[in-house]
């Protein structure tokens, strides 16, 4: 009951508030991309969650886009009936196991030893950046007239460990690493 | 009901057979129309419910992320099942999300929103409401509305494909079922026409021939038992038919030809039922007639005796009555027989005794005649006799020559009268045996002759004898019989006319015609009393005392005129005169001919 209605206040508004002022728009897409994430996770299966695996990691690397809404909506939602963990941090090298690395635009020159780093992983790789999918994030937020949407480097997506539902893929623009 | 009862076996069977078929066929129609129309709708429903399910998997993403362009690609994939007319995606909330709708299909409105699962079926559409859940969350329905004529139509076709199949079948069995009645119609049928022959045809030498060995080859071996036994009881039957055809027409011949008259009569009222022929002829009665009895009985009461008779014996043997004809002749029959059927009917045979009685009768009357014959004779014999012994025993002692002559003279008179007495006796006695020739005869002459014989009677002289013959045919007779006849006549005319007339006369007068001749003797001589008359034909009677005859005169006459077939009649009046009138038959014409009397013994 209580997620409907979180349900309802974010489709609240993404629908109608969201759409007059800027200020509140930029808001809320912050809300929007920090609901989003969860939604993810629906089509997307970590082989690293196990039974023993208490808690859903997620950790933002740079400078934090999404307005205190990631923390204010985990604070109460579980991923994959478990508990959401989020963690801040400014450097690559401060990676550590976590299921959803989000890749702050910021982070643009150091993005290809990122991936470099994670690829290996079952990390899902999110960023919100234009062309940082091409480099080798697997999902990334972009506008599409003035709607949020998303695209996925189905390469690194595929060579992931993570099994990827396709019927995410066909929501996503797909896009491909360039060699 | 009846006009099916009146159909042919092999019709009935045909009919059997195809009801049956067509019962088989249309049960398992029914049973599968049944299953075929619910297996197809639910496989039906089944395939819609999984396309809302697979739409609704497929929209998950798209809600999720309000790409409602996604979701109306993904409804627009249904293009692909044309069954589906109009689709909806409602998202948790029951805001429209996406929808879709064919082009041939208008819609008026929007579908209520559900958040449970349901199928429904309306008019040739189906409406489907299927939640989209993704790991226990619920994120929106999928509604479809299906049109469900394809499915309607399909279920039509197949029930249009199935009872076509089943009219082939029925038509298919039709064809067998006339084959395979055969089997059993036709060695009915051949059964029916055997039975048919015989009753028609009256033919039992018709005999079905066997073929197989079930019930109706049973029937087969029974109906030609049966035929051969009715044949065979026929074959006997017609010759128990002939023998009493035979018999009965031999009895009818013994019973219709017999001379002596058999006839039944109901006893309670006398009734003549049936007779033969001869019974018939006997009574004189039309052949059929059912007089009674009784009204042919001269003595009535002789119903009632013979009845008594009857009834107590149970038998009647020759019971003799006499009987008047209804032609009113009078006849004797003789009855016998016995009573039938608890004396209800009297069965007998009757006898015409008419002739025998009399003959009885007859022979009766001659044996009084020969007795009296005997006493006259005897008598008269004797009497001239005892007078002729009395005078020789009276001339013993007579010495007186005178009286000696006289004597003899008497004895001579008795002599003669007895020499008379025999004469007359032979004369009789030869008219009753003897049958002379006849001849033609000239009656004037034996007359004459005759008159002459008696010429030496006394007072013959003083008589005036005339003679007239009125001859026109010759006549032919017997000539020794006219003779006695005219010689009797004429002697007692001369010897007793009256000697105290003055003019005694004897008139004969003869008529002959073509077939008769009338002799009249007339005189006016001593007449004979009235008293004496009706005995004057009798033997030995004589009419006066002092009569010299024997007796015999007349009585010769009229035996001599009955064997002539002739009549005679005599007319007198005592002291005036007599008139005989005698008729004789004349044989001129047949010539030949002998009179045919016989002799009465």
């Amino acid at each position: 009951m209580r997620r409907f209605y979180l349900y309802f206040l974010l489709l609240v508004f993404s629908t109608s508030l969201a759409s007059y002022t800027f200020g509140q728009q930029q808001v809320e897409a912050a809300a929007l991309k920090s609901a989003w994430l969860e939604h993810f996770t629906k089509f997307i299966e970590w082989p690293n969650i196990t039974d023993s695996t208490s808690h859903f990691l997620i950790t933002v690397l740079g400078q934090d886009n999404f307005d205190g809404y990631l923390d204010r909506i985990y604070a109460q939602r579980k991923i994959k009936n478990r508990p959401v963990l989020i963690k801040y941090i400014n450097a690559p090298e401060e990676i550590n196991d976590c299921h959803i690395l989000f890749i702050s635009s910021n982070m643009k020159k150091h993005l290809s030893s990122i991936i470099n780093l994670v690829n290996a992983k079952p990390i899902l790789t999110v960023s919100d950046e234009s062309g940082f999918a091409e480099q080798g994030v697997m999902i990334n937020f972009y506008k599409e007239n003035n709607r949020l949407s998303f695209e996925i480097n189905i390469s690194n997506a595929q060579s992931s460990e993570l099994d990827m539902s396709f019927r995410l893929l066909e929501l996503a623009k797909i896009v491909r690493k360039n060699e | 009901m009846k006009t099916i009862r009146n159909l042919s076996i092999s019709t009935k069977l045909t009919l059997i057979i195809l009801l049956v078929t067509f019962f088989a066929l249309l049960s398992g129609l029914i049973l599968y129309m049944i299953s075929a129309v619910n297996q197809q709708k639910n496989d039906f429903t089944n395939s819609m419910v999984v396309n809302a399910n697979l739409i609704g998997e497929y929209s998950i993403g798209p809600i999720m992320f309000d790409d409602k362009r996604g979701g109306t690609d993904i409804l627009n994939k249904l293009k692909g099942i044309p069954e589906i007319q109009t689709a909806y995606i409602f998202d948790s909330t029951g805001n429209i999300f996406s929808s879709y709708n064919t082009d041939k299909v208008k819609v008026n409105g929007f579908p209520a929103f559900s958040k449970d699962e349901s199928v429904a079926f309306g008019s040739s559409v189906m409406e489907i409401y299927e939640p989209i859940t993704l790991a226990g969350e619920y994120y929106g329905t999928i509604y479809l509305n299906v049109s469900t004529n394809v499915l309607e139509s399909k279920i039509k076709e197949q029930f249009l494909l199935l009872v076509g199949v089943s009219a082939g079948i029925l038509l298919l069995s039709w064809v067998f079922a006339h084959r395979i009645q055969v089997l059993i119609s036709k060695p009915l049928l051949r059964l029916t026409d055997a039975a048919k022959r015989v009753s028609a045809d009256n033919d039992y030498s018709v005999r079905v021939n066997k073929k197989n060995n079930d019930e109706i080859g049973i029937l087969y071996d029974q109906f030609n038992e049966m035929v051969k036994q009715i044949e065979s009881r026929q074959a006997q039957q017609k010759a128990n038919e002939a023998a009493i055809k035979k018999s009965v027409e031999k009895y009818r011949n013994l019973y219709e030809n017999s001379q002596v008259g058999i006839y039944r009569t109901d006893v309670e009222t006398g009734r003549l039922l049936e007779a033969n022929d001869a019974a018939y002829r006997i009574l004189g009665l039309k052949h059929g007639s059912k007089i009674e009895m009784s009204k042919l009985y001269i003595n009535s009461n002789e119903r009632s005796k013979i009845k008594s008779i009857a009834l107590e014996n149970g038998y009647i043997d020759n019971y003799e009555v006499k009987l008047k004809r209804p032609d009113n002749k009078v006849i004797w029959v003789s009855i016998s027989g016995k009573l039938f059927d608890n004396n209800q009917y009297f069965e007998g045979v009757i006898h015409d005794i008419t002739e025998s009685k009399e003959n009885f009768i007859n022979l009766k009357k001659a044996n009084f005649e020969l007795d009296s014959f005997v006493y006259h004779a005897s008598h008269d014999l004797r009497s001239p006799l005892l007078s002729i012994l009395g005078l020789v025993n009276l001339s013993k002692y007579e010495t007186d020559p005178e009286k000696l002559h006289e004597f003899m003279a008497m004895i001579k008179k008795s002599i003669q009268k007895l020499d008379a007495l025999i004469a007359d006796l032979l004369v009789l006695s030869r008219d009753n045996r003897i049958d002379d020739a006849i001849q033609t005869i000239d009656v004037e002459k034996q007359v004459k002759e005759c008159i002459s014989n008696y010429d030496f009677l006394k007072g013959f002289s003083k008589i005036d004898i005339t003679v007239n013959v009125e001859a026109d045919y010759t006549f032919v007779s017997d000539l020794t019989r006219l003779t006695i006849i005219l010689n009797n006549l004429l002697s007692n005319a001369i010897k007793y006319h009256r000697k105290d007339i003055a003019n005694p006369f004897i008139n004969v007068s003869v008529v002959i015609k073509e077939r008769t001749c009338e002799i009249i003797v007339e005189d006016n001589g001593e007449g004979i009393s009235k008293d004496d008359l009706p005995k004057i034909f009798d033997m030995f009677y004589r009419a006066t005392q002092n009569s010299e005859g024997s007796g015999l005169g007349l009585y010769i006459v009229k035996n001599v005129i009955d064997k002539l077939d002739g009549s005679i009649k005599i007319e007198s009046k005592e002291g005036e005169g007599t008139r005989s009138i005698i008729i004789l038959p004349n044989h001129a014409s047949s010539h030949k001919l002998i009179p045919s009397k016989t002799t009465i013994n």
